[in-house]
């Protein structure tokens, strides 16, 4: 009785799990063999021959080559403003006893889960006034706050974890907390800072809705925006989306390569302790 | 050239008292222990000496001046902490050379004095390793020397020996010594540990729920104990109290008498050491005590004998020569009667000599 129920949900788990790979496999499989093919099409029908057209095309537009240039100077320069911001505001949070901490952890956790995006409208109107709207800087700047509150929850958990007598030590050896900041903190903290400049980018790379919102010159957009371009009015050169897409793809997979060894640490012991 | 002073120091945690007018002064070149059970405020006293936790009254001072809003650096002091401290993620050498380098000092002034640091501890072998590849003893030795490269005028160090096996404790227990010796700078040392506290104390002050019960030199507070509590936190096997009651001219209880006491207290407690009690009777005014013999232990240069006084009271014994009894039998022991300590009955001493 026993092994058979086990045989059967055993069984069951592997028909659901194989069913949910081919889910995630096939549109990369689909984008990455419609990239090269001479046909543009949906599905798995007649992709023509093998060429690499589409990407010469893509890359013969300026603003294709514009866009992933945007799109990096984007989302690295959120992610600078977020972790920088955080690194300052988590230290103090994590080490220093104030007035209304609580109250502020509490609201720092409470803009981590919540709809920012319902804030984009004022921010809209705002920009246009002060004069921030349709620039970089003022996309890196929302692209910045929005991570921020969930790049301090994290960063202040690792710094918890710094144990107080370590940073007495620094104290008593004549580190300011600048000093201590840098060569204390952050070298320790470091397993859990490269996961967050990685998701911070993957999520600034992936953001459509900020810049389409915040800007308006074609020259501007990055490549999660200009993407979209590619749905034309009557016809949709399907070859070349995918092209783009893979393209749109790589400097994640690039990513994620680098930060493999600090993802496993971040999420195995807490990374800390020596 | 410097000494230091705690006047009127208390510190309260949000609400809880935990030390209470604190007064202490630490002489210059001075080997000076804290001494006190878990949760006595040693490493809150050691912590506000430093400047890493603020009295919540009181003043600080290091040769008459106050430094009550200096910090650590200022002082002048360094520290070595229960744990170590180390950083983790940086080498023997770094972490040696850290204070250094936070002060911005030559390349080669850090390289000539990590050296000097290291051979003195005996780290050369170790500087390329890191804190997670040392043992407990090493460990410990490199986060003195972090202690030592900056030259500092005071040494605090909170329980370094905590962690360490006998063998080793005992080992670099030698080797502090001789380093402060050498140095001949302040050392204020935590420890809970009374045999540490008596080997290397200059002077000793034991705290207790955050009050500091006496000063003295080791044998001072050993022999001259003002409290029941410090007579009983000093020695090795544990002092032996009995209560006696008031009779007349005299005070007794059924395990022993002593007579031609004076004394406000009905009742009264006798400390007597194990060491103080002989098998043979030497003066007329020793005190009997008849201990029927349950089992005995040797350490080799000494032994001590556990028995059961009449009131069933188990009484230790140390002897220096290894007794021929066996167990089972009672025996009359005597105590000379200067060596009895009388408590009262708040525990305060009062036979003062
Ligand atoms: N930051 C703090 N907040 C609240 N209470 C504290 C704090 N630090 C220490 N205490 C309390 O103060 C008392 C003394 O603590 P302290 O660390 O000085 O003791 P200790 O003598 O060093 O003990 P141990 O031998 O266990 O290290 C303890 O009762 C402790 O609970
Ligand atoms: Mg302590």
């Amino acid at each position: 009785m026993k092994t058979e129920d086990i045989k059967i949900t055993t069984i069951l788990a592997y028909i659901t799990l194989t069913f949910l790979a081919f889910l995630f496999i096939i549109p990369f499989v689909w984008v990455f063999v419609e990239g090269f093919a001479s046909v543009g099409n949906i599905g798995f029908g007649d992709f023509g021959t093998f060429t690499l057209s589409s990407y010469y095309a893509i890359f013969r537009s300026k603003y294709f080559v514009l866009s992933i240039e945007n799109g990096l100077i984007q989302s690295f320069g959120g992610t600078a403003v977020s972790i920088v911001l955080a690194i300052f505001a988590s230290y103090v949070f994590s080490r220093k006893r104030f007035p209304l901490r609580n109250a502020l952890i509490l609201t720092v956790l409470f803009f981590t889960g919540f709809p920012v995006f319902s804030l984009l409208i004022p921010m809209y109107v705002f920009y246009q006034n002060v004069n921030l709207y349709n620039t970089q800087i003022g996309v890196i700047l929302v692209l910045g706050v929005l991570n921020l509150p969930i790049t301090i929850w994290i960063m202040k958990n690792s710094f918890d974890q710094i144990p107080k007598s370590i940073e007495r030590a620094a104290m008593v050896d004549g580190a300011s907390p600048y000093q201590t900041i840098i060569h204390v903190f952050l070298p320790l903290a470091f397993p859990t800072i490269a996961v967050l400049i990685l998701l911070d980018f993957i999520t600034n790379w992936g953001n459509f809705y900020v810049p389409y919102i915040l800007l308006s010159s074609r020259h501007l957009f990055p490549i999660a925006v200009y993407i979209y371009t590619y749905f034309g009015a009557y016809s949709v050169k399907y070859n070349e989306l995918a092209a783009a897409s893979v393209i749109y793809m790589i400097p994640t997979l690039i990513l994620y390569i680098f930060a493999q060894k600090y993802l496993i640490k971040a999420f195995s012991v807490g990374g800390v302790k020596g | 050239m410097v000494w230091v002073k705690l006047v009127n120091i208390n510190k309260k945690f949000s609400g809880t008292t935990v030390l209470k007018d604190m007064n202490l002064e630490v002489q210059d070149g001075e080997f000076f222990i804290l001494l006190g059970a878990s949760g006595s405020g040693k490493s809150t006293t050691l912590n506000i000496i430093a400047g890493l936790e603020k009295a919540t009254s009181g003043d600080v001072l290091f040769d008459d001046k106050i430094v009550n809003k200096l910090g650590p650096v200022q002082r002048g002091v360094a520290m070595v902490f229960q744990d170590y401290a180390l950083y983790p993620h940086l080498t023997v050498r770094n972490n040696i050379a850290f204070p250094l380098k936070m002060r911005k000092a030559s390349k080669e002034f850090i390289e000539k004095k990590v050296s000097e640091v290291s051979n003195v501890l005996g780290l050369e072998k170790y500087l390329d390793r890191y804190p997670r590849e040392l043992s407990g003893g090493q460990a410990q030795r490199v986060s003195l020397g972090r202690a030592l490269v900056r030259d500092p005028d005071v040494f605090l160090l909170d329980e370094p020996l905590s962690n360490l096996d006998a063998k080793i404790r005992s080992q670099i227990r030698v080797e502090l010594k001789l380093i402060q010796e050498n140095l001949g700078k302040t050392f204020i040392y935590v420890t809970h540990d009374q045999q540490e506290a008596m080997s290397l104390g200059d002077r000793i002050a034991i705290l207790r729920h955050g009050k500091l019960e006496q000063v003295g030199s080791p044998m001072e507070v050993y022999k001259d104990p003002v409290n029941q509590y410090v007579a009983a936190f000093l020695g090795e096997p544990e002092i032996n109290f009995f209560e006696l009651t008031k009779n007349s001219h005299m005070y007794s209880s059924e395990d022993l008498i002593l007579k031609g006491i004076e004394a406000g207290d009905s009742e009264i407690t006798a400390g007597i050491r194990p060491e103080s009690i002989k098998l043979k009777k030497e003066k007329d005014s020793d005190v009997e005590i008849k201990i029927k013999i349950q089992t005995f232990e040797s350490f080799g240069s000494y032994s001590v004998i556990i028995g059961k006084a009449r009131s069933g009271k188990e009484v230790r014994v140390r002897l220096a020569e290894i007794p021929e009894i066996k167990p089972s039998t009672e025996m009359a022991m005597y105590v000379p009667l200067d060596e009895i300590y009388l408590f009262g009955k708040d525990g305060e001493r009062i036979d003062k000599k």
